[in-house]
C-alpha cells in the first residue's frame, strides 16, 4: 500500500495506520475521537467522500483524514482540497496507472483555484483572495 | 463583457495542459476508458454516433468577436467548417479527433476559453437571458453573477462526482428568457435592498429529461453575502443523498420529490448552521470587480432615430430587432433558423462574418441564445440598415426571431449516440413549412406569429421540447422513428410542461399534424390570443379530436 | 423481437478508433473503416469476436468496442441507430451547402 501525502511525499509501507474506517457515503452523527480516520469511496464516480471530509472538517474533525478507493491520480486534488491529509494507494493502481502519475499527481493539475474550501490542505491560496490582496 | 486578467489566463491555460496530461496516460493505457471518460466529459468531450464532440462552454452565452473568430478558425482547421450552437448557449463540433483536442484546448486557452465542465456530472456552464445587460425591462446585469458562479464553480474539488449533472440559469428581468425555472438551481437577481449588490430568489428543482420538473421556490430575498454559502450547502445536500443507484432519478428534482422541499430546506439550514464561511467574505470585492467589466456607463450616447421601413427590412426589423436599455441603441437577432435550415448550425465563415460584423456594429460583443441564435447586443439605431444590408449579404437576414419556424432542435439520430429518432430532418420539413405560410401572413398584413416548436431526439429533452408551446419527441418504437407530440409547455415566468397529446406519428406525418394543431388554435383563437392561452381555456381533447378524428392522408 | 433476430443473424465487430473516433469494423486481423471488409460471425463465431473486442480494448487501440447484428435478408443492421451510425448524417452538412 502506499501513501500519497498532501505536501506531496510519496511511498510505499508495509503498513498503514488507517485509524477508524468511514463508509465514504454518509457523513457521521458524533465526531470522531481518533485520530486517523479513513473514509472509503465506494466508486470512482461517488463523489460523497469529498463532502464527507468537508463536512468532518466543518465539523471541527483536527486529526489525520485518509481517503481510500478506487481512486484515480487526477482525484487527488479533489481529496486534498476536500480535507483529506492523505490519499492510500494501492499496489495494484501504482502498477497500472504509474508511480509518476500518482506521484506528480499535484503538479499535473490545476492546483490553484477561485476559492479554496473550508478545512483544505491545498495548495490552493485562492484567485479571488490573491486578487484582493490577501 | 467580462476579459480574463492573467489569473484567469493562467487557470485555463494550467487547464488544457491538464487534458493534455491525461489524453496522453490514456494512450499510454496508464487510464482505462471507463477512467478516462468522465474525465474527458468533465471538459466536453464525447464519443458521438459518429465521432469524437468537443462541447465548448460560451459562459452564460456572452463572448467577443475575437472569441467567435477563434471557433471559426477551430471549425475550419479541426472540425468540418461548421458548428452547432446548443440550448445550453454553448458550441459543439462534431467531428474532431482526439489528437487534436488538446491543442483546440491550447487555442482556445489562448483566446480566453474552454470547455470546462460542460458536460459530466458536476455544475455545468451558467446559462443567462441572452439579452442580459442590455434588454429594456431589465432589473439588474445577471452576468456578474453568472461570471462570479463561473468561476466558484471551475474544477470545484467537493462536487466534481456529483450523483448527476447540475445546471443553474440566473435571469434579473421579469420576463424569463433563460427557461430559469427547468434548471436545478434557477437564480433571479434583483437590485439589493441598499441598492448595491444584488439579492435573489432562489429556485430549486426543475429539469427537463424523463421526469420534467417546474422549479419550485427555496428562498426569497436572499442577499448576496448569503448566496454562495447557500449554494455550497444546496450542493452539498444534493451529493450526499442525491441517489446514486438509478441515473434518471439522480438529479436534485426526484431528490426535492422524494424528500418534500420543506425537509429538503431543511437539511440546507442544517448543513450550514455553524459553518465558518468566512472564505466567502472575499466574494463581495470579487463580484464589484466582476461587475464592473459589466458596466455600460462609457457606451456614447446616441440620438434616438425613427426608421422608415418597408419590406424585407421592415419585416426583420420586428422580427430581429428588441428594444435596448440605452436609448439610440438595439440589440439585433441573427437568426439560425432559416427555411430548411438546421437549428444552430453555423459554417466557420459564418462565424467570421459575424466577428466582423460585431466589430463593426455592436462594440465587438456577441451573445449565443438558448433558442440557438446569434445576438448583436449593441447596435445603433442609426446603422440598422447597414447591418441589415451585410446580413443579406452573407444570407443570415432571415427574419423569424420568436416566430414558429425559430424551431430549437437538439442534433438527434443524425449525430447523437443517446438519440432514439431523428430531430433535423423534423425541424427543417417543418420550417420550410411554416416558414411560407408565415411570410404569407406577413404579405396578408396578418400578424404571422405562432406556437413554439421544440424537438427532442430522445427523451433526455435537450432540445426542450417539454418547454414548447408544440414539442416534438422522437421515439423509436420497434426500431422505427416515432414522434410524440406534447401540447401548452412554456419555458417563461409562467413555466409549464406540455401535456401528450396521444400515440406517436411517423416522421412523414409531423408536418401534417403540426398544420392541423396551428389550423385548430386558428379556428378557436381570439383576437391576438397566443397559443397557450387558447390551449388552456379550450383544453386538450378539442386538440385531440382535430388530430385523430380524421386520417392524415400522407404517404409514408 | 430484435433481440431474436439479432441472433439469428450474423455479426460483425465495430468500435472507434481511439485517436480519430472513426467507426471501425473488425476485419479478422486488424480495423477497417469499411464495413464490407468486416469479418462476419454467425451464433457460433460471437465469443471470439467478445474476446477480441476485449483485447483491442485493452490495447488501447480502440473504444466502445461491441457486435453489431446484421438482418441477414437485407444486410443492413437490425437496429435503427446501427443503421444511421453506418450511413452518416442524413442531412446535408452546413460545410458541404
Amino acid at each position: 500500500m502506499w501513501l500519497l501525502e498532501h505536501e506531496g511525499e510519496f511511498a510505499r509501507h508495509e503498513a498503514i495506520e488507517l485509524g477508524l474506517e468511514l463508509s465514504g457515503d454518509t457523513v457521521p452523527d458524533t465526531l470522531p475521537a481518533e485520530p486517523v480516520v479513513t473514509v472509503r469511496f465506494g466508486g470512482y464516480g461517488d463523489g460523497r467522500g469529498y463532502s464527507v471530509a468537508n463536512a468532518l472538517r466543518a465539523l471541527g474533525y483536527q486529526g489525520r483524514l485518509i481517503a481510500a478507493g478506487p481512486l484515480v491520480p487526477d482525484q487527488a486534488r479533489h481529496a486534498f482540497q476536500s480535507g483529506f491529509d492523505a490519499i492510500a494507494v494501492t499496489d495494484e493502481s501504482v502498477a497500472r496507472m504509474g508511480e509518476a502519475a500518482w506521484a506528480n499527481a499535484m503538479s499535473l493539475t490545476v492546483r490553484e483555484l477561485y476559492t479554496p474550501r473550508r478545512g483544505s490542505r491545498g495548495p490552493e491560496h485562492g484567485l479571488w483572495a490573491a486578487r484582493h490582496g490577501q | 463583457m467580462y476579459h480574463y486578467d492573467g489569473y484567469d489566463q493562467a487557470f485555463v491555460a494550467a487547464r488544457a495542459a491538464e487534458f493534455r496530461d491525461q489524453v496522453n496516460r490514456r494512450l499510454a493505457g496508464q487510464l482505462t476508458e471507463d477512467e478516462f471518460k468522465p474525465l474527458r466529459l468533465k471538459n466536453g468531450l464525447y464519443l458521438q454516433l459518429h465521432a469524437y464532440m468537443l462541447r465548448i462552454a460560451i459562459p452564460y452565452g456572452t463572448l467577443s468577436a475575437d472569441q467567435m473568430r477563434t471557433l471559426g478558425e477551430l471549425a475550419d482547421r479541426y472540425d468540418r467548417g461548421y458548428g452547432h450552437f446548443t440550448t445550453r448557449q454553448n458550441l459543439q463540433f462534431n467531428w474532431t479527433q482526439l489528437k487534436d483536442v488538446p491543442d483546440m484546448l491550447d487555442i482556445l486557452a489562448e483566446a480566453g476559453m474552454h470547455a470546462i465542465q460542460t458536460s459530466g456530472n458536476c455544475i455545468r456552464n451558467v446559462t443567462t437571458d441572452a439579452y442580459a445587460g442590455v434588454a429594456g425591462d431589465e432589473l439588474i446585469d445577471p452576468r456578474p453573477t453568472c461570471e462570479l458562479l463561473r468561476q466558484w464553480s471551475s474544477l470545484h474539488p467537493e462536487f466534481a462526482f456529483l450523483p448527476r449533472k447540475f445546471k443553474i440559469a440566473v435571469i434579473g428581468a421579469a420576463e424569463d428568457r433563460a427557461a430559469m425555472k427547468f434548471h436545478d438551481i434557477g437564480l433571479t437577481a434583483y437590485p439589493g435592498v441598499d441598492g448595491g449588490r444584488p439579492s435573489y430568489d432562489v429556485w430549486v428543482g426543475g429539469g427537463q429529461g424523463r421526469t420534467p420538473r417546474v422549479a419550485q421556490l427555496f428562498e426569497a430575498g436572499v442577499p448576496f453575502e448569503r448566496l454562495l454559502p447557500t449554494l455550497d450547502s444546496m450542493l452539498r445536500v444534493y451529493n450526499l443523498h442525491g441517489r446514486r443507484d438509478n441515473k434518471y432519478k439522480a438529479r436534485i428534482k426526484i431528490l426535492v420529490a422524494e424528500l418534500g422541499l420543506e425537509e429538503y430546506r431543511a437539511e440546507v439550514k442544517a448543513d450550514m448552521e455553524g459553518r465558518d464561511l468566512s472564505v466567502f467574505d472575499v466574494a463581495g470585492a470579487e463580484y464589484d470587480r466582476i461587475a464592473a467589466h459589466f458596466d455600460i456607463a462609457d457606451v456614447p450616447a446616441e440620438a434616438d432615430v425613427r426608421l422608415e421601413a418597408e419590406g424585407d427590412f421592415a419585416a426583420w426589423l420586428d422580427q430581429n430587432v428588441t428594444a435596448h436599455k440605452l436609448p439610440g441603441y438595439a440589440a439585433v437577432t441573427v437568426s439560425f433558423k432559416a427555411p430548411g435550415a438546421i437549428p444552430g448550425d453555423a459554417t466557420g465563415e459564418d462565424m467570421r462574418t459575424l466577428a466582423a460584423l460585431a466589430e463593426r456594429y455592436s462594440r465587438a460583443e456577441l451573445r449565443v441564445t438558448h433558442r440557438q441564435n446569434v445576438v448583436l447586443p449593441f447596435v445603433r439605431k442609426a446603422d440598422l440598415k447597414a447591418l441589415f444590408a451585410a446580413l443579406v449579404e452573407a444570407g443570415l437576414a432571415t427574419a423569424n426571431i420568436g416566430l414558429t419556424s425559430d424551431i430549437i432542435a437538439c442534433p438527434g439520430l443524425d449525430y447523437c449516440a443517446l438519440a432514439t429518432a431523428r430531430s433535423i430532418p423534423i425541424a427543417q420539413a417543418l420550417s420550410a413549412q411554416i416558414s411560407a405560410i408565415e411570410a404569407d401572413a406577413r404579405a396578408k398584413g396578418e400578424d404571422p406569429s405562432g406556437p413554439t416548436i421544440n424537438i427532442s431526439g430522445c427523451i433526455n429533452a435537450c432540445g426542450h421540447h417539454h418547454a414548447a408551446n408544440i414539442g416534438i419527441l422522437g421515439l423509436n418504437k420497434a426500431e422505427k422513428e416515432s414522434y410524440q407530440i406534447t401540447l401548452g409547455g412554456r419555458a417563461d415566468e409562467n413555466a409549464a410542461v406540455g401535456e401528450i397529446l396521444g400515440p406517436g406519428f411517423a416522421a412523414e406525418e409531423v408536418p401534417a399534424v403540426i398544420a392541423r394543431i396551428i389550423a385548430t388554435w386558428r379556428e378557436h383563437r381570439t383576437a391576438n390570443e397566443s397559443f397557450v392561452a387558447t390551449y388552456e381555456r379550450v383544453g386538450k381533447a378539442v386538440f385531440k379530436t382535430a388530430i385523430y378524428e380524421e386520417p392524415l392522408h400522407v404517404a409514408a | 423481437m430484435a433481440k431474436d433476430k439479432r441472433l439469428q443473424g450474423p455479426s460483425v465487430l465495430t468500435a472507434n478508433e481511439i485517436m480519430t473516433g472513426a467507426i471501425v469494423y473488425w476485419t479478422g486481423d486488424d480495423w477497417s473503416t469499411d464495413i464490407a471488409k468486416a469479418e462476419r460471425a454467425g451464433p457460433d463465431g460471437r465469443a471470439a469476436l467478445e474476446e477480441i473486442a476485449r483485447s483491442e480494448e485493452d490495447g488501447n487501440r480502440v473504444v466502445g468496442a461491441y457486435l453489431m447484428a446484421l438482418d441477414p435478408a437485407t444486410n443492413l443492421p437490425v437496429l435503427l441507430r446501427e443503421r444511421h451510425r453506418l450511413a452518416g448524417p442524413s442531412i446535408a452538412l452546413p460545410s458541404a451547402a
